[in-house]
């Protein structure tokens, strides 16, 4: 056996199990939310949890044409009130 | 001097988030999605890298994403071809932890496919990390029957006629499967 089909296959597996998560409706990943006692009806509480990893990409100017587009080119307006958010490693499973 | 405001830095993700271009049941779809292609990755990247990677790349225009393919499923595929790039990486030698995303160009249109000759490393990876997927469903054979099918790449009707199940049993076993990865997914963010 090659080296590649081993991890051919496994990364065939997670390509299935992400489908698996792509179909999975929101009401489900909040009933799970909840179960876990996290409070999925706190806007921005969770969703934002354990991403601090920044970016000079906060700046409008960098940003495509297509995402100013969808954000109306309000992108940035309240950048001003946000506290600053300093960078740090995620951790892994 | 630099203006307060130019300091003030969001995330990739909360940029997305504030353009609507994702909703925070996405986000968190997508961190559980990230969190599952975390255990392919080289041991330096984490699954939050991942995923500020995959919202940087759409952010700032070098990943386009196609007509009719949702955000959601289309970022996951930008986490996957991130991942080949990784380990290209690795595998050169010539990897270093980005002090900041916009150190990074655009993908090549090669890194989407898979590695064509992953080292040791890797392959010693992927067999402690499907081992550990495994150990989710310890006790619950039939979802070891079907992580065991997806692995050899079998159909769902190939695996039902293998192991025998009822395609309500497939399915039920499959969306079991699901909840316990949303599950994993979530509890680090919660503990």
């Amino acid at each position: 056996m090659s080296t590649a089909q081993p991890i051919l296959r496994f990364e065939r597996m997670l390509a299935a199990l992400e489908g698996d998560l792509l179909e999975s409706t929101d009401e489900e990943i909040y009933t799970i939310a909840n179960e876990l006692g996290m409070k999925p009806d706190m806007k921005g509480s969770i969703a934002l949890m354990g991403i601090t990893f920044a970016s000079r990409l906060s700046h409008p100017g960098t940003l495509s044409k297509r995402v100013r587009r969808v954000a109306g080119d309000g992108l940035g307006e309240s950048r001003s009130r946000r506290r600053l958010t300093g960078a740090r490693p995620s951790r892994r499973l | 001097m630099v203006d307060a405001a130019e300091c003030v830095q969001r995330t990739p993700a909360r940029q997305a988030l504030d353009a609507n271009l994702v909703t925070e049941a996405d986000l968190l779809r997508l961190k559980v999605i990230a969190r599952l292609h975390a255990r392919g990755l080289p041991p330096h990247v984490g699954w939050g890298d991942l995923l500020q990677e995959a919202f940087a790349r759409v952010l700032d225009g070098s990943r386009r994403q196609p007509e009719g393919v949702p955000m959601v499923a289309f970022l996951a595929g930008v986490m996957r071809s991130i991942k080949e790039h990784h380990w290209r990486q690795a595998r050169r030698g010539a990897w270093q932890h980005p002090k900041v995303l916009a150190d990074y160009g655009a993908l090549d249109s090669d890194e989407q496919v898979a590695d064509p000759a992953p080292g040791p490393e890797r392959r010693v990876i992927a067999f402690e990390e499907m081992e550990a997927i495994k150990r989710l469903f310890e006790g619950d054979w039939r979802a070891q029957q079907i992580l065991d099918a997806l692995y050899e790449g079998w159909t769902p009707d190939e695996t039902r006629a293998r192991y025998g199940l009822s395609k309500t049993d497939y399915d039920s076993t499959r969306k079991r499967m699901r909840r316990a990865l949303i599950r994993v997914g979530l509890r680090t963010l919660s503990s």
